[in-house]
């Protein structure tokens, strides 16, 4: 099983020599598209995208975790905190309360 | 809400059967649940610290390639980096948690990182790739560990779900259907005995 890491090229690129895809979009409609494509082939045991990108198509990155692994991880370093927010979610749905505010402190 | 059975003798054995069954299920599934959220809360925090971990990682990572691209002409560093010296390759394998298949990744390395020329690229390339590929085991490591959360928390809401089904409804309606039977048949009961005894007089009055 492969990688892939969907993203802005500058972002991206460092990953190149580790032997990892890279797959640069400019836009989240080029990512949405990418991300299908990619996740449906099911060679890649885990797909990276950036989160800026991931922002806008959430939804389909949750209808196509079940193809593949997703990982949102942070754009030219710097976290949005949109990971996070999903973590959160999961927790909430799983125990009804969100105790990742609890852990923080 | 009662179920609509007949009120007969059969249908309360049958109901009784039924809801030992249930309460027996009932008590499997919490403790099930119960085991579900006892791991799913030390990966919660695993989940949150190696994140953190990752993220600092890479936005050091991403400066130290900022500075090697600043020292060499960008089209040097893109011509060294497209080639990829590695090839990995992700080993899945399964772990089941409770009944949970959960992924996990080995990766597979060949070959060297560097393998671009040293005359045309600066040492803080180098530098930047190094950051790079020192994050790639963390990075693959929380992937397994975001999906076995995920995955964690789903079979918790599922297991949640069927719990309160049978704790709320299921069991309390089977417990309102054999308390109405048993009613039932003692009325039948009592109804028999007045008849009988009715009878009786009518009988003895001839």
């Amino acid at each position: 099983m492969k990688i892939a890491i969907i993203g802005e090229k500058d972002t991206i690129l460092g990953f190149k020599p580790l032997g990892i895809e890279i797959y640069p979009v400019t836009d989240s409609k080029g990512a949405e598209e990418r991300l299908k494509s990619l996740a449906q082939n099911r060679d890649y045991a885990t797909i990276y995208i950036t989160e800026s990108l991931s922002s806008q198509i959430k939804e389909s990155i949750t209808d196509l975790s079940k193809f593949s692994n997703i990982v949102v991880i942070p754009a030219k370093g710097e976290a949005l905190g949109l990971a996070r927010e999903r973590l959160k979610k999961i927790s909430e749905k799983a125990l009804g309360t969100d105790i990742l505010k609890a852990e923080e402190k | 809400m009662r179920l609509s059975v007949s009120p007969t003798r059969m249908e309360l054995l049958r109901l009784k059967k039924r809801i030992l069954l249930a309460q027996r299920g009932h008590r499997l599934l919490k403790d099930k649940q119960d085991e579900l959220i006892k791991q799913f809360m030390p990966l919660v925090k695993e989940v949150i610290n190696l994140r953190k971990e990752v993220e600092e990682g890479l936005k050091k990572a991403f400066q130290s390639l900022v500075i090697a691209r600043m020292l060499m002409p960008l089209e040097f560093v893109e011509e060294s980096l497209m080639w990829p010296g590695e090839r990995i390759t992700l080993e899945v394998s399964y772990r089941y948690i409770v009944g949970v298949k959960v992924p996990e990744y080995e990766i597979k390395k060949e070959e060297d990182i560097h393998n671009y020329g040293l005359v045309t690229t600066s040492s803080e390339l180098d530098v930047a790739l190094k950051a790079y590929s020192d994050l790639l085991p963390s990075l693959v490591k929380l992937a397994s560990l975001e999906k076995t959360m995920e995955l964690l928390a789903a079979e918790i809401e599922r297991t949640r779900r069927r719990v309160n089904a049978l704790e709320y409804i299921f069991i309390p309606n089977l417990e309102e259907t054999i308390k109405y039977i048993t009613m039932k048949l003692s009325e039948m009961e009592r109804a028999d005995l007045t008849r009988l005894m009715r009878i009786k007089e009518i009988i003895r009055a001839h």
